[in-house]
């Protein structure tokens, strides 16, 4: 490890939810990390929605944590309000959510980091990066801040989030900003430009915030959150703030003429705005021009924290004037009177389209660099925290000289995550859905541990006492479901009366407890009495939903399996670094042009680049074979 | 100078393999077309692979898999009817077909796996079981009615496949041979694939038919006479259909041969009618026709044409539509795996199983049929989402 002053393993540039997980996992993993940052205060800031998880988002959290990341403990540390979303359907698409105190999340994650060993924090802007030559091949090798004061790092990870270039609209007005409030990135921007980097340009925007002393709350929909909350962390009980309830009011006739008398001065749709936008969060003008037949949407109203007057209306982002904001709102049911703290706005800034990318996310192009988070087109802290984890993860394995950290799409949503920015890459803000994990029901929220736990440990990331508690759940899960599976019982007199009184239907025939459990409300309770010793009515919930998954999903569970494996194969064969794709004969242009761009790093990758037909796989499969054999 | 001839240059892309190619017409004659051959293999050309052509149009886009097999159809198409077939698909008719069931498939798995990641959105309406049931039954119905074309597109490529089966000197040898006889330049010999039988193609009326001549049936205690029968009977059910002969004049015993056709469209030829008529019980048969001739004299043999289509009607083969016909067993086992998955998927959306369970079977059914004509992603279907709902907070 180097000591020189001034020099680092890693450097990390930028405090958000990518940069924290970047930094933790760096310096967890041993080295020496410094963290830096245009404002020491904001780091961990949430600047969207005061809120952790949702749909597929909450299953990304679960995997942070199970891998040994800061996200899930955080978001229990500043929690005011749990919702496990989907209870009505199965549990490989049940997710959760909380709304956060922002201000205690950020505080929380601040003092974490800066009681994290080998973590330095400094404050300064990022000019630029430096290059040198390493055997004839440009590397990365620290950082030139504002003041012109070098920092050097062999391994430099950026998640400048909506730094780059970043611009702030609200109406026709624009001023440049990472997010309002804070200055933008520019000479860093210049630089990736100067290195012809495919660089492209998004979108996002944020809604206005309220002054929750002039909400009339008593015309709003109460929504409490659960009654027994489910925490993120499969680890550590994490101290709980007081619960707060959310509340949802509706737009109306009134709020849509509104906004459609004032599209023209709407940056959207008078092009100024030149980056895309996220089809899945699209701002309330979008709503209202694309959808022009709904008569009202609903918009939630989400207290920012428990000791702050701001509340944020989820549902109304809008980059329109601030008097149309002002007006729109005032329309709406229980916000006749009130006020903006704050207005909303849309932010353009640039990205680096990802398939640029390493599975890894290492830059191809410059050894050394990593990139995480809005810069590689997602959109989410959950994503960004994500891709965090997985590049300081890798950047210290560099510095270790160990050979890199992927997870395949049938391991984790991260995975399906990473392979499809560094496959597909990217022409919108990215957000998880679980449609895009083909492996669905192997990607639970309840099996984040068993999964990944291992993995994290392996890495140097989780502790050991933590995967002993993970090995002591399973162990006792798979007993009591072998016990299930291994124990019959017969149509006594007794034993038709338990299952007719447990409202399970008949008993005909010997039938084994799983089989019984597959039947449609039985629950383990239910099955208790078969089995007196095994205590089925006392174990805690996250065994017994671990028992239920695993045996209902069993079928279905194996299949995906099945598939799975041919997956790993194809992953299995990995295409050398140097491989010239230009030279495989045989293929067409564009497949050719994609492979090229792509770099895939397995065959397996490569098949999933869309429009890579399966000719071509076999073509270019031949050609690898050959090419190790020569080798 | 070795000939004068025409030549025609096709620029890339718009040429046949997608690349640029050049045409030379020569004149006939196998001594300049060997001439010219070697000249432009002494500057640089190599001849080419066989399918070269084709494969170098697949790997540049210009023609899709399904195309691709159709091209090899038509190079191998031995009848009327199946070069017919195989230009039809080649203009995209089998791909057509596809697409008609893909899409109905594609918006009922975007409902579901919208019920899925974005129940929580008030203009999202979550699919009832019912729902997909009824949108999935017609897509199952149209999977199950493509599958069933296998025969006849098979029947159509391969030529429907008759077995003459009979008693020994009932006069099939003589059946096959008039048969034959009656349009010798056409008939080629194909090895069989036992030493049991032969097996001869016949084209009649632009149909093909392979007719495959069996070992006489007969009752027999004799253990290898015995095995032999059994593997005749074996040939006889591979067959599509059969063309069983008798002695008009001593039938003989017919119970093994009424069996050994059990389940076959059968025409019933009673042969030696000049020799005049013994009672026959036919009624074991499900005959489409029986007919009366005699192949000696060649008295009622007009009628043979006639009844050989008769039976392979029967057999299912079909002159109508002829665009939607598979013929590959590629096809059939992929149009099989998508009939499976549906069902499965149906099935568990009948037994109200969950969204996410359903979906995992549609999703394969989508992939067996995107595997015919190209895949239909999951970001397809997140785009039709958007498109069709407002999501989003």
């Amino acid at each position: 490890m180097n000591v020189h002053k001034n020099s680092w393993d890693v450097i990390i540039v930028g405090g958000g939810h990518a940069g924290c997980e970047a930094a933790w996992a760096a310096s967890q993993l041993g080295c020496r990390t410094l963290l830096v940052t245009m404002n020491i205060d904001t780091i961990g800031h949430m600047s969207c929605n005061p809120a952790i998880g949702g749909m597929a988002k909450g299953h990304l959290v679960r995997e942070i944590d199970a891998l040994g990341g800061l996200m899930g403990r955080m978001a229990d540390r500043a929690a005011i309000h749990y919702k496990r979303l989907n209870m009505s359907k199965g549990p490989a698409v049940r997710s959760s959510r909380t709304q956060s105190d922002m201000r205690v999340y950020r505080r929380e994650m601040q003092r974490e980091l800066m009681y994290t060993d080998r973590l330095e924090i400094k404050q300064c802007s990022v000019e630029s990066l430096i290059l040198e030559e390493v055997d004839g091949r440009q590397q990365v090798a620290g950082i030139v801040d504002h003041l012109g004061i070098e920092r050097r790092a062999s391994q430099v990870v950026l998640t400048t989030g909506t730094f780059l270039r970043g611009l702030c609209h609200v109406g026709l007005k624009n001023f440049a900003g990472g997010r309002a409030g804070d200055r933008p990135a520019m000479g860093l921007a210049a630089q990736l430009m100067a290195l012809d980097l495919d660089v492209g340009r998004l979108k996002t925007g944020t809604t206005p915030r309220l002054d929750a002393r002039t909400i009339d709350w008593s015309v709003c929909e109460p929504q409490p959150g659960d009654a027994v909350p489910k925490r993120f962390s499969f680890f550590t009980e994490e101290p709980m703030l007081p619960q707060v309830e959310c509340f949802i009011t509706y737009t109306n006739k009134q709020t849509h003429d509104i906004i459609r008398s004032a599209l023209d001065r709407s940056p959207m749709f008078t092009g100024v705005i030149e980056g895309a936008g996220p089809r899945y969060c699209p701002s309330i003008e979008d709503k209202i021009v694309r959808f022009a037949d709904r008569d009202r949407h609903h918009i939630f109203l989400e207290p920012q924290g428990l000791d702050t007057s701001e509340v944020y209306p989820n549902g109304i982002s809008t980059s329109l004037p601030l008097d149309v904001q002002i007006e729109l709102v005032r329309s709406i049911p229980g916000l006749e009177r009130a006020e903006i703290m704050r207005p909303g706005y849309a932010v353009e800034y640039d990205f680096v389209n990802p398939i640029q990318l390493t599975p890894w996310l290492e830059l191809r192009k410059l050894p050394g660099l990593f990139l995480a988070g809005q810069i590689n087109g997602t959109s989410g802290y959950e994503e960004a925290a994500a891709q965090g984890l997985i590049a300081g993860i890798n950047a210290a394995r560099r510095a270790g000289r160990q050979a890199p950290f992927v997870l395949g799409r049938d391991q984790a949503y991260i995975g399906v995550l990473i392979d499809d920015l560094t496959t597909q890459g990217t022409t919108e803000p990215y957000r998880m859905f679980t449609s895009r994990a083909e492996y669905r029901l192997l990607l639970r929220e309840d099996n984040a541990d068993r999964r990944l736990s291992p993995l994290g440990h392996s890495v140097g990331l989780l502790p050991e006492r933590h995967l002993d508690t993970v090995r002591s759940k399973y162990e006792t899960i798979d007993r009591i479901a072998n016990r299930l599976r291994n124990t019959e019982i017969g149509p006594s007199e007794a034993n038709v009366a338990l299952v007719a009184d447990a409202g399970l239907g008949t008993l005909k025939k010997n039938t084994e407890l799983a089989t019984l459990l597959k039947r449609p409300g039985c629950s383990l309770a239910d099955l208790s009495a078969f089995v007196p010793d095994a205590g089925l009515d006392q174990l805690s919930d996250e065994i017994a939903e671990g028992v239920e998954v695993e045996i209902r999903y069993e079928s279905y569970i194996e299949r995906q399996r099945e598939h799975a494996a041919e997956l790993r194969d194809s992953d299995r064969v990995h295409i050398p670094g140097d491989f010239d794709f230009a030279s495989v004969p045989g293929l067409s242009n564009e497949v050719r042009e994609k492979l090229v761009s792509v770099q895939p790093a397995t065959l397996g990758q490569a098949g999933r680049i869309r429009g890579v037909t399966p000719a071509a796989i076999t073509n270019l499969w031949m050609w690898i074979r050959k090419a190790q054999a020569q080798a | 100078m070795l000939d004068e001839a025409l030549a025609l240059f096709f620029r890339a892309p718009s040429s046949f393999t997608g690349e640029d190619v050049v045409e030379l017409q020569c004149h006939g004659g196998a001594a300049t077309m060997r001439a010219v051959f070697e000249a432009v293999i002494a500057e640089g050309a190599v001849p080419a692979e066989p399918g070269e052509f084709s494969r170098r149009a697949f790997m540049n886009g210009r023609l899709d898999l399904l195309q691709v097999e159709a091209i090899a159809d038509v190079i191998h198409a031995g009848s009327e009817a199946s070069r017919r077939l195989a230009q039809q698909h080649l203009a995209g008719g089998l791909s057509k077909a596809v697409d008609a069931l893909k899409a109905p498939l594609a918006e009922l798995m975007m409902l579901v796996e919208a019920a899925i990641d974005f129940s929580l959105e008030e203009h999202v309406y979550s699919i009832s079981a019912d729902e997909i049931v009824a949108r999935g039954q017609p897509v199952a119905d149209g999977i199950e009615a493509l599958l069933g074309t296998w025969d006849a597109g098979r029947m159509k490529r391969d030529g429907v496949r008759v077995a003459i089966v009979g008693r020994p000197n009932a006069g099939k040898s003589s059946l096959l041979n008039h048969l034959l006889g009656q349009d010798r330049a056409l008939v080629t010999e194909v090895a069989g694939t036992t030493r049991d039988y032969i097996e001869e193609v016949l084209q009649l009326d632009g149909v093909e038919y392979r007719l495959v001549d069996t070992a006489g049936l007969r009752s027999s205690d004799d253990r290898i006479e015995a095995m032999g029968v059994a593997r005749a009977r074996e040939v006889v059910r591979s067959s599509d259909a059969a063309l069983v002969v008798i002695d008009g004049h001593a039938p003989g015993a017919l119970q093994e041969i009424c069996e050994a056709v059990e389940g076959l469209p059968v025409v019933l030829i009673i042969n030696k009618s000049d020799l005049g008529a013994a009672v026959i019980a036919t009624e074991g048969f499900a005959a489409v026709a029986t007919h009366a001739l005699s192949l000696s004299t060649g008295h009622g043999t007009e009628a043979l044409p006639g009844l050989l289509r008769a039976l392979a009607e029967a057999a299912g083969y079909a002159p109508g539509d002829e665009s939607v016909l598979l013929t590959r067993a590629r096809h059939r086992r992929v149009m099989q795996d998508a009939l499976d998955a549906m069902r499965a998927a149906l099935s568990a959306a009948a037994a109200d199983l969950g969204h996410e369970l359903v979906a995992l079977d549609l999703r394969l059914s989508l992939d067996a049929l995107g595997s015919m004509t190209g895949a239909v992603t999951s970001e397809d279907i997140l785009h039709r989402i958007f498109a069709d709902f407002c999501v989003g907070k």
